[in-house]
């Protein structure tokens, strides 16, 4: 005869000392070692155990560790009542994604956002809220394929700048925010924005319908472009590359921006594309103080000389000091493979920190009269060039003023090379030299394809 | 019974030119542990330090089973310790490898321990190391735990906790909609 079957409510053996009956504080220390999920499990399984893991300190704890955050708020900063409610909510926005992901881009918005309202307050305030899940699936739809997940997160958390309009003088206000920004020399200026979703989508399919031939089924989206001089980076939504194009294009022509042994778009735990990885790379900069901010006229931008060693070097002569770096520039037509060479463009800065002395005898100012340029590569000496003033101009120096910057180009073939030079100067000024001329080194500075091109 | 003051436990015996110290399971069962090894019990570290037991120091809490466990953790880690210390490399500080391998076979010998534990055993070991204060065997007790929690359905906790499922059907209903998040449903 069978027996009836036991009703899912009666424990067939009762054990003496349980996972119920563990003291408080054990019972914590085995939740938090469990972890979100398995505790969300445990709080279902009984009215004892829902209580032990409604404790918030757990829940302050996982918080912190799973997603980074260190305060009850939700993904808009809004506060909420527990750290309970907060893991949830966060949860139920962010699940889908892998959660060391999530903290990690959760913590490059928020660094990012830190440094510029520092340091770039003009450009903090061009960034957008976050797209919603369905936005993302709408942009996938419109495009015809899968964007790379990191890259969803990152709009999750931020939808990039404010797109350039139709309207001029808007455009025109914002045109040096670009959060990645540039350089200008001559008459070739660029700044680089983060696009907005819908602005990718809408270049995109410009692109693809231009360049049809070129770009169909290669799944590459417009990521950043240039306010002034075109200058476009486009993500590989198949592998997460990163590339920059040249002024081919049109042609396919295009460098990589990121080392391609970092990309790992579809690793379980942690995948990291191009995009993400540029962004983070471009933050440590600036907060290291690789590069700086500068003023162009009235307006601020992130200019991408470098400013800190070895890309910039340094060199002080009787008080006069110079510094000067130099950046890669893959959108000008002078790179590029039918020429075979690269161009590059470089910043000098001249100053007198403290006082221009020379032989024993301080002077108030001196002034520039002529430079020795001397470029080269690996198989030798490229240009050796006397010249006149810089750049048409025969700058002033005095102790304690600013730098005065100018800024060049040259075309260097395949393969790394540097810059180095002499300026000659003279005591006083042009019209009345108080002493005789004297020579100021420009320390040699590199000039080679970095590993990541912004 | 006259406990000298001043005289460190006159529970510890010389035994082989280690210290040694007697313990009492809450079933009357005697045990020796070296000095050393009880150290690393914060609770026997004071009685120790606190000026000796005759017979033996009285653990009404712990059972013999369970004793006996937390006395093979104690020794096991006390040598450990005691070999990296007297280990002329480490100084050197050359032997990186070596503390890195001996830590890992610490920890190999310490998951054995706790998987080769039935679950009632488990727990006695996790509320015994609570008691005497030994941080190691707490962590790795509560982590063996913990582990055998991922990845379960409440269901399945219930079943391999032996846990009684107390909630009325709203209360489960409420339950489901509130950790919504943690459930790929």
């Amino acid at each position: 005869m069978a027996l009836p079957p036991l009703t899912p409510h009666e424990p067939t053996a009762a054990a003496t000392a349980g996972l119920e009956s563990l003291e408080g504080l054990v019972l914590d220390t085995v939740i938090s070692k469990a972890g979100a999920r398995p505790a969300a499990a445990l709080a279902c399984a009984s009215t004892r155990l829902r209580a032990a893991v409604a404790e918030d300190s757990l829940w302050r704890r996982f918080c912190a560790e799973d997603l980074g955050l260190d305060a009850p708020l939700d993904p808009e900063d809004r506060p909420l009542p527990s750290f309970k409610d907060a893991y949830k909510v966060w949860l139920e926005s962010f699940g889908m994604y892998p959660l060391p992901l999530v903290k990690r881009v959760k913590k490059f918005w928020s660094s990012l956002k830190t440094w510029l309202s520092v340091n770039f307050p003009e450009a903090f305030k061009t960034l957008c809220k976050g797209v919603s899940e369905s936005q993302l699936k709408l942009a996938e739809d419109d495009l015809g394929f899968k964007l790379p997940m990191p890259m969803k997160l990152l709009y999750r958390f931020c939808n990039a700048q404010l797109p350039f309009s139709e309207n001029h003088d808007v455009n025109e206000h914002i045109s040096t925010y670009g959060i990645i920004g540039g350089y200008a020399f001559y008459d070739h200026w660029v700044n680089v924005h983060l696009s907005p979703l819908e602005q990718i989508v809408e270049e995109t399919k410009l692109l693809y319908r231009e360049y049809n031939e070129v770009f169909s089924g290669r799944k590459l989206i417009v990521v950043a472009t240039s306010w002034f001089h075109p200058k476009t980076f486009l993500l590989n939504c198949s592998n997460g590359e990163l590339h920059v194009g040249t002024s081919n294009l049109p042609l396919g022509e295009m460098f990589p921006c990121v080392p391609k042994s970092l990309i790992r778009p579809t690793d379980n735990d942690m995948p990291q594309d191009g995009l993400l990885l540029w962004l983070e790379e471009h933050l440590r900069r600036l907060q290291h103080g690789m590069i700086k901010t500068r003023m162009l006229m009235t307006s601020r931008y992130i200019s991408l000389y470098p400013e800190a060693p070895p890309s910039c070097t340094s060199a002080m002569t009787n008080g006069v000091k110079v510094r000067a770096s130099a950046v890669f520039v893959p959108e000008h037509p002078g790179s590029g493979e039918p020429r075979g060479r690269y161009m590059y463009s470089y910043s000098i800065r001249l100053s007198v920190p403290e006082a221009c002395m020379l032989g024993g005898v301080y002077y108030s100012s001196c002034q520039l009269y002529s430079r020795h340029w001397i470029i080269g590569s690996r198989d030798g000496v490229v240009s050796d060039v006397h010249g006149e003033g810089v750049i048409g101009e025969y700058p002033v120096l005095s102790p304690g003023q600013e730098e005065f910057v100018y800024e060049s180009c040259t075309p260097l073939p395949k393969g790394p090379g540097y810059v180095e030079g002499s300026f000659s100067f003279v005591p006083g000024k042009l019209s009345r030299p108080e002493g005789k001329p004297f020579e100021v080194s420009v320390a040699p500075f590199p000039l080679e394809v970095p590993e990541y091109i912004f | 019974m006259a406990a000298e003051k001043g005289e460190k436990g006159a529970a510890a015996k010389e035994v082989a030119g280690e210290r040694m110290v007697t313990l009492e399971s809450s079933d009357g069962e005697e045990f020796h542990m070296s000095e050393a090894a009880a150290q690393l019990s914060t609770l026997l570290r004071h009685v120790i330090e606190g000026g000796g037991i005759d017979n033996g120091i009285p653990l009404p809490k712990v059972a013999a089973r369970t004793l006996e466990k937390v006395i093979m953790y104690c020794e096991k880690h006390a040598k450990a310790a005691a070999k990296s210390d007297s280990d002329p490399s480490a100084a050197a500080g050359s032997s990186s490898d070596n503390t890195a391998a001996a830590s890992e076979d610490l920890e190999k010998w310490d998951r054995k321990l706790v998987n080769g534990l039935s679950q009632d055993a488990l727990f006695d070991l996790i509320v015994a190391a609570d008691y005497l204060v030994i941080d190691g065997l707490l962590d790795a007790t509560c982590r063996k735990v913990a582990d055998m929690m991922k990845g379960k359905t409440p269901d399945e906790i219930r079943k391999i906790f032996n846990i009684l499922n107390d909630f009325t059907k709203e209360e489960e209903e409420e339950m489901r909609r509130e950790y919504a998040w943690a459930f790929d449903d």
